[in-house]
């Protein structure tokens, strides 16, 4: 039995039912798809026609029952395999297709072939006999339609595998995620996956923020002679090298005029702080770190910029304003086509294909281990959290009885119970949003109390101003890193299941850290608010509020950066080597000397700065630059933490449940970002002193400016567009498809129900029909 | 001609890539390891994993080079065969033989001939002590279910099956199969309660394991969940049934060489 060959016939024979059946049943089963055996093999060589049929009942409808050997295999050899065959869409296609299968293959189905032997379950010694066969065998040449259809497939295959190899140039650090997998398994793997995937994709982002943006700006900016601010008058147009935005329909002369003087005099308050700050080193850091003085006036930052056609080779202009909102939405949407992709495959693996929590201890039985692991340390660990996670299930299914035991007291008991806790966790959510609002606007009032005076600093002073600017930033900062703690200690009291303990604690926390950015944001909106006015004399205190804004999101992402460093190294780091020889293993201060690796909480810190990104890129185009860097330190940062002083998770935390938690909290952070981002947009009047905008009446109108100026025919489609005639057609038909799809995912349930029943009830009868032979076999012998 | 330029073109760019990154990241390991900070087991091998790397590639790759002419490992006939029989590049099927002739250098060839990549064995103790294999609680299995004559004792051939079946780019369905007679341990074509004890026992090593009370209520759960026709095991269609949803399944049923 344990012979290789009949090994392979034991595959077959699925049923049980000994190796000689087995042998017949694929001959059997070949009879309809005799299309394989028409490459010449002759009798004698049985031997090697078994090992096309050495495979399991599943497989023979999957990977190599020839009819599927067909249309679909060879879009690509490397994906297409894992999915083709499971689709209806390919019984329907194989349907319609010619039957090529009376005469000899041609040409492509023997390639097809080749492509598909290495995915056959056989030894290399099969493999390769079976590749000479198929290449001496006899074909038919295909012709004309085909012929082309096949080279451009043969081509299409080339380059799919050349396009591989020149991705896996674009992913990093491949040596490193081996190690990290192999030392601490799949789930930290991914983390770290993670982390290269928005690195990359914060990359992106940089990438067009810096040509579209930037590059324009400064290359513009030098060829446009009069934006030297040393001779200038307010009645003459600022940008007289290069024209200016056309805005007239909210904006008469008179009213540039004086968005240009407010545009001066803030420019001017802006010089003065550089200039009285440029002899104090450090104030200039101070600057470099807060994004004020000379930072504020560089292309850092939203105030820096101007409405201006920026001369583009002969005749041709680049729109600036048009231009810096369009690369803003442009990006937002890739980042959530991206984001939207791995939800969808992260969604079709664990939802559409797994409904994991129906198998969960065949799971863990045959899919926990991890093959990667190569070390010791890891291997016992992995296994003791395998054993963790079994009892944890068992614990599970005994949480279920004793939950439908419950009676009628207890059930009122804990209801209340939850009750308060919730309210206790909504109490302090509000609390944390309010002190987050108290010190942003302390923070803000005491900027403007000291607007006026800059530079008369004396040292002490400095650092009190600079603690201030940094205060919202740091109570952010201290509030995420506390609060998380008081829910991991009241998510107890509850008694929910062990499982579902961990997600509400996420769940809240991941509602922590949003709604404290949020607050951040509306709170600086509405103070903001009263002080906006088409008269710039009035708001001294926050001249160019975008800027303002810009620089709190700037200070928050480096602070972050910092206290993800400072934490590891500068603490956790020491403590470890302190304690790493004093402390027994099994002792509770083990904490302390050797933590576990917090997977769900660097999770969040990587979608927290990421939000960070997206809130801030219109307001500060260089924090996609930032969080490109930040991707990179934080990378080394957690794999020194790894190396040096983590032990990983004791939880089994699978690379899927990690990946679609981290796509999906980012899906959450998104939204949530694009919200007060859209709302800017299209209803604040921005800054009349500052940015590109200044005189527009919102964001929007350097769009809908545009399309004014567009002709006729096309303004009306466009209008169409907008339209509810337009919408609610529109709406109408995505609702009629939702509700088909959702009725075909009813009927499929419904087919899989009662192939289940079907199948069950088959069993049956075999227990019958052998009950009944072997009661025959008994009244034979006895009689 | 010209297609191989540009792939070995490529091949040379990611390896100075992989290099460049993997000693900036093995520079402050290597820095402090020279402070004579000492460090657990698991973090030095994971230190001269990041180390050797560095080292290696560019000796491994040089060999690829002149590969063609020079010091032939395999003809090309061989390689354009293993190309097409596995999921591998040439110079991953290079690395995979370097790993087997490391086991044991004196016996295995440098220069491998057809028969010898199918009759030349190498016992499974040896085979065992792979870094890949060594704590994998199921390696006498995998060895058993790939030595094509039974043995547990592994060919080149074999060595490269393997590795091909445990690769990136398997197909869930190659997986599956080769699974489905891992977990089999008795053999007999379906996985019955005692096979599952089996896995869970192995899975669970620990001094504080499952009691047997417990190893019984998760074979039932199991029993419960997979099995579908309540026959009491579990034939390969159910096994692939319920394990081709499990999400983590491709992921982890990987050995990286």
């Amino acid at each position: 039995m344990t012979d290789r060959s009949s090994l392979h016939s034991g595959g077959t024979s699925v049923t049980g039912n000994g190796i000689k059946e087995a042998k017949e049943k694929p001959h059997h089963l070949q009879s309809p798809a005799t299309t394989m055996s028409t490459f010449p093999v002759d009798e004698t060589k049985e031997d090697k026609k078994v090992s096309w049929e050495t495979m399991l009942p599943s497989n023979r409808t999957n990977t190599i029952d020839v009819r599927t050997w067909g249309k679909t295999t060879s879009r690509s050899r490397r994906t297409s395999t894992l999915r083709h065959g499971s689709t209806p869409t390919d019984e329907v296609e194989l349907g319609m297709m010619p039957d090529l299968s009376q005469g000899l293959p041609n040409e492509e189905e023997m390639w097809q072939k080749m492509q598909q032997i290495r995915s056959l379950p056989i030894t290399m010694g099969e493999k390769r006999m079976l590749k000479a066969e198929l290449r001496v065998a006899q074909n038919l040449r295909v012709h004309g339609l085909e012929l082309i259809r096949f080279r451009k497939r043969q081509i299409w295959h080339r380059v799919q595998s050349f396009a591989l190899q020149i991705l896996s140039f674009f992913s990093p650090w491949k040596q490193t995620i081996r190690s990290i997998e192999a030392n601490f398994g799949t789930g930290v793997g991914s983390y770290f996956l993670l982390i290269r995937w928005q690195m990359l994709l914060n990359f992106f982002i940089t990438f067009f923020v810096v040509t579209l943006i930037l590059v324009p700006w400064e290359v513009g900016q030098s060829s446009c002679t009069n934006l030297n601010f040393t001779v200038l008058s307010p009645s003459q147009s600022a940008l007289d090298g290069c024209s200016r935005s056309n805005n007239a329909s909210s904006c008469d002369d008179e009213c540039m005029a004086r968005n240009d003087s407010c545009w001066l005099e803030y420019r001017a308050s802006v010089m003065t702080t550089i200039a009285n700050h440029s002899s104090q080193p450090l104030l200039l850091i101070q600057d470099a770190v807060q994004g004020t003085g000379w930072m504020e006036y560089t292309v850092a930052f939203y105030g820096y910029y101007q409405p201006a056609f920026i001369p583009w080779g002969n005749d041709q202009v680049y729109n600036f304003a048009l231009a810096y909102e369009l690369v803003v939405y442009f990006l937002l949407l890739f980042s959530l086509t991206c984001m939207a992709k791995s939800v969808a495959t992260g969604f079709k693996d664990n939802i559409g294909l797994g409904r994991s929590w129906l198998h969960q201890f065949s799971d863990l039985a045959f899919t926990s281990w991890d093959y990667c692991i190569d070390s010791a340390e890891v291997a016992h660990l992995k296994k003791k959290a395998i054993l963790h996670a079994f009892r944890v299930a068992l614990a599970d299914k005994e949480y279920a009885t004793e939950k439908a035991e419950r009676n009628m007291r207890k059930k009122i008991n804990l209801f209340f119970l939850r009750l308060s806790v919730n309210l206790l966790v909504i109490g302090t959510l509000s609390l944390a949003g309010y002190i987050i609002y108290l010190v942003t606007s302390f923070s803000e009032s005491f900027r403007g109390n000291t607007q006026g005076e800059t530079g008369s600093f004396s040292n002490p002073e400095d650092f009190q101003t600079l603690m201030i600017g940094f205060l919202p930033s740091i109570v952010i900062t201290a509030l995420n890193f506390l609060v998380p703690i008081l829910f991991r200690a009241v998510v107890r009291f509850e008694r929910f299941s062990a499982t579902f303990e961990i997600k509400i604690t996420l769940v809240r926390t991941v509602l922590l850290r949003l709604a404290s950015l949020l607050v951040l944001v509306l709170t600086l909106y509405s103070s903001l608010e009263e002080e906006r006015g088409s008269n710039c004399n009035s708001d001294q205190d926050a001249p160019c509020w975008e800027t303002y804004v810009g620089q709190q999101l700037y200070r928050l992402c480096l602070f972050d950066v910092f206290i993800t460093i400072f934490i590891t190294i500068l603490i956790e780091f020491p403590l470890a080597l302190v304690f790493r020889r004093s402390v027994p293993p099994t002792s509770r201060w083990t904490c302390i000397a050797k933590p576990e690796f917090n997977l769900v909480g660097s999770t969040l810190d990587m979608v927290y700065s990421q939000s960070i990104c997206w809130l801030g890129m219109f307001y500060c185009p260089v924090l996609p630059i930032i969080t490109t860097l930040k991707c990179f330190i934080v990378f080394y940062v957690k794999y020194f933490s790894l190396l040096f002083y983590s032990c990983p998770p004791s939880r089994i935390y699978g690379a899927s449940s990690s990946t679609s938690l981290f796509m999906n909290v980012l899906l959450v952070s998104f939204i949530s970002c694009v919200l007060p981002l859209g709302y800017h947009v299209t209803s604040l009047q921005p800054s009349v002193s500052c940015g590109p905008y200044r005189g527009f009446g919102t964001v929007w109108s350097a769009i809908s400016n545009e399309v004014d100026a567009l002709s006729d025919t096309f303004k009306k489609i466009l209008f169409f567009f907008g339209s509810a005639g337009f919408f609610v057609p529109a709406i109408l038909i995505l609702l009629v498809a939702l509700y088909y799809y959702r009725s075909k995912a009813v009927a499929h349930r419904a087919v899989v129900e009662s192939l289940t029943s079907q199948l069950v009830l088959e069993a049956e009868d075999k227990h019958f029909l052998i009950a009944r032979l072997s009661a025959v076999g008994k009244q034979h012998v006895q009689v | 001609m010209r297609k191989k330029q540009s792939k070995e073109f490529i091949d040379v760019v990611a390896a100075s890539r992989e290099c460049w990154v993997s000693v900036s990241g093995a520079f402050c390991v290597l820095w402090l390891h020279r402070r004579g900070i000492s460090f657990t087991s698991g973090i030095q091998a994971s230190c001269s994993a990041g180390f050797k790397f560095s080292f290696e590639i560019v000796p491994l790759y040089t060999s690829g080079l002149v590969m063609g002419n020079k010091v032939a490992t395999f003809s090309e006939q061989q390689l354009e065969d293993y190309q097409d029989t596995t999921f591998f590049s040439r110079k991953e099927i290079l690395r995979v033989h370097r790993r087997f002739r490391e086991l044991q250098p004196e016996l295995v060839p440098r220069t491998m001939s057809m028969e010898a990549t199918r009759d030349l064995r190498l016992p499974k103790s040896l085979i065992n002590t792979l870094p890949e294999l060594k704590e994998n609680p199921f390696r006498d299995r995998i060895l058993k279910v790939f030595s094509s004559n039974g043995s547990g004792d592994l060919s080149f051939d074999d060595f490269l099956d393997l590795l091909s079946v445990f690769s990136e780019h398997a197909p869930r369905e190659l997986k599956l199969h080769y699974a489905f007679r891992i977990y089999d341990m008795d053999g007999d074509g379906v996985i019955g309660p005692s096979d599952l004890k089996a896995v869970i026992g192995r899975l669970c090593q620990h001094e504080r394991g499952l009691t047997p009370a417990e190893i019984d209520a998760v074979v039932e759960q199991i029993l419960d969940e997979a099995d579908v026709d309540c026959d009491g095991h579990l034939t390969a269609m159910e096994f692939s049934h319920v394990v081709a949803r499990a999400p983590d399944f491709v992921q982890t049923f990987h050995i990286r060489i």
